[in-house]
This record gives structure tokens, sequence and C-alpha cells, in this order.
């Protein structure tokens, strides 16, 4: 069953967009309910996993739109499950600071790659665009990051 | 892999939600509560939607009336009417009516004047002015066998009147006559014109 074998991943996408593991779980149990709700909707065009990930995020999107001001997470601040980093807390600030300045499209392309580790195909249909168009957005996100990062780091 | 995207992976990662424990029965619980809300607020708009539908019918004929009265009627802020009465050789009188008061109604065709629903009193200012001649020696409108004397005798004159609301519709619709007489001898001669129906006032 998708919800249940992948649902941190449903949850880290939503959590990478609001920055708040509660609301994260909230939304991803929202997308569902809505879901399930209307799932004789659901047509069949497509495959079920896209059709839930757009559910996902609708839903984290939706929230993040009610409550505007979402405070970016203090980067300096260890998340409990945060790795041991190599690098020291400014440079993931400007990482975070960079990751804000790409476009909606391209943190979106980047979280369900990341997160979700979805193909190119499931990600262009998640998001209702071509593999091509994603393949392209990824490459641009990575090297938009690489430029801030650099930026920063020369600072 | 190159530092920087070590680095994106490591910030992504502190997104990263692990160990959350899946609540797939809170899920059901809610969606079927919406199912079973949906459901009564389907009965709950079929209800309302054939209650509707019996005022409707059994209201039908008393809203037809007030549709109808709402649709064929304009209301007219103030009415202004003028009579030419031609008096011979040139000579001749004018009476400009002017009446104020609440609005008026008016037929579909826009022809009459209907009746507001209260008898509310209509005040009509009038104004003669006289051509060819200084003085006539009455000038009055009749209207349903009654007679409104306005001046006697007249020169360039005007003044007011007040009539209830059914005279003021007979004026208005053009049921008075004015008569303006050059003497008050009754073999005098003397001069009569209907008075036209009513107009909206062009300024």
């Amino acid at each position: 069953m998708v919800y249940l074998s992948r649902f941190n991943e449903f949850c880290s996408v939503a959590n990478a967009i609001l920055h708040d593991r509660e609301r994260a779980k909230d939304a991803v149990q929202d997308a569902f309910v809505s879901a399930l709700s209307r799932r004789s909707q659901w047509r069949g065009e497509g495959s079920l996993d896209a059709w839930l990930w757009r559910a996902v995020l609708n839903a984290a999107r939706d929230r993040r739109r009610k409550h505007e001001a979402i405070p970016v997470p203090d980067t300096a601040a260890a998340a409990p499950n945060e790795p041991s980093a190599s690098f020291n807390g400014s440079d993931s600030g400007a990482f975070v600071d960079a990751l804000a300045s790409l476009t909606e499209r391209q943190r979106l392309v980047l979280f369900l790659r990341y997160y979700g580790d979805l193909g190119y195909r499931e990600i262009a249909e998640t998001l209702g665009i071509k593999p091509g168009t994603v393949a392209a957005t990824i490459h641009q996100a990575q090297e938009h990051l690489r430029v801030r990062l650099e930026v920063a780091v020369d600072d | 892999m190159t530092e920087h995207d070590q680095l994106i992976g490591q910030v992504l990662e502190r997104w990263r939600v692990q160990g959350e424990a899946p609540a797939w029965d809170d899920v059901l619980a809610r969606a079927g509560a919406g199912a079973r809300t949906r459901q009564r607020l389907g009965s709950k708009r079929l209800y309302v939607a054939l209650l509707v539908a019996g005022v409707v019918a059994l209201a039908a004929p008393a809203l037809a009336i007030v549709a109808r009265q709402l649709l064929s009627t304009r209301s007219v802020p103030g009415t202004t009417t003028t009579t030419h009465v031609e008096l011979g050789s040139g000579r001749s009188a004018e009476l400009r009516l002017h009446s104020s008061g609440s609005p008026l109604g008016r037929d579909s065709a826009g022809f009459r004047f209907l009746r507001s629903g209260a008898d509310q009193a209509r005040s009509f200012h009038w104004t003669l002015e006289l051509h060819g001649l200084d003085q006539v020696a009455a000038a009055r409108i009749t209207l349903r066998g009654r007679v409104i004397r306005l001046c006697g005798p007249c020169t360039t004159d005007g003044g007011v009147f007040l009539l209830q609301d059914g005279d003021a519709l007979g004026l208005l619709n053009g049921r008075a006559t004015l008569t303006v007489g050059e003497a008050r001898h009754r073999v005098a001669p003397s001069a009569g014109g209907r008075l036209l129906r009513a107009k909206q006032p062009s300024s």
C-alpha cells in the first residue's frame, strides 16, 4: 500500500515545502483524506502514485499559502535526524538561502527526486510536465545552487 | 560527486522525515466522516430544493403580479406638461405645469401613470405666459367636473395648487382641460385646450 510504504517520503517532501514536521504530517494526512474522498474522480489515466504525490504537493502548498510567513528553520539548530555534517552551519545557511531562490518548480523537482526517489517520468507525471523538462529543471536547479554556493563561499 | 552535491544532499537531508508512524485509521475515519457529511448535505440540499420548489409553485401567481409591477413600472421623479392655447389674431397663452411628489409608476408601454398605492397629495407648480396680450380674464382647469381656478384676471403669472393622487393622475394622464377667457362675462371669447399628457422633464 502506497500510503504505508511511502509515508515518510511523503512527509519528507511536505516537510521540505513547509519546514515544519508536524504540519507536514498533517498535510499528508489531509492529502490522503482528500484522495480517498475523491477516489471516484481518479479516472485511471496515469499512475496512481503520481496522483497521490500530486495530492500531497497540493496539500502542502495549500498549507503554506494559508500560513504565508513560514519561518525558515534555524540552520544552525540541528534537526533530530541531521547527519554529522562536514560543512559548518553558515554553509548550510547559505544553501537554504540558495534553495529558497530556486523557482517553485525547481524545488519540487528536487524534492521529488531526492526524497521520493522518483524517476523523471514519474516526476513529470506528478507535475504535469514533460520528462525532458524534468531533466532540464534538475540541471538548472543544481547549476543555480552551485553558483549561489560558490558566491557564498567566496564571500 | 562534488563538494556542492554533498552539501545539497546534507541540507536536504535535514528535512527528511524518518520513523513517523502512518495513521491510516485516522485517514479512513476522516474520509468516512467526510463522505457521510457530504451524503447528509446532499440529502439536505435535495430537501431544501424541494421545499423551495413547493413554495415557488404556491406563490407563483403572487410573485408574477409583483414581478409585473416591478418590471413594468418606471419611477418618474417629476413631471412637466405644457399646454398652448390659441386665442386668435396672434395671441396665445401657455400654461406650464410641473408636478412634484412621491415617484409615480408608469405602465409597461410608458403611456399612463399608475397609482402609487397611498393616496397622497401632489403639488403642481404652474406658470402662465401670455403672448400678444397683457392680460386675460381667467384661467382655469376642468378636471372630472371640478374646476381649478388658477387666476383671474391674469397677467403672466404663476402659483401652486394641490391635488389628491386620483385627480393628479387624471390630470397627468391628459383628462383635464385648460380654459383661458379674455373677459369675465360668459359671452366673452374664450378658448380651451386639453392638457397634454405629462412628460418627464428634459433637464
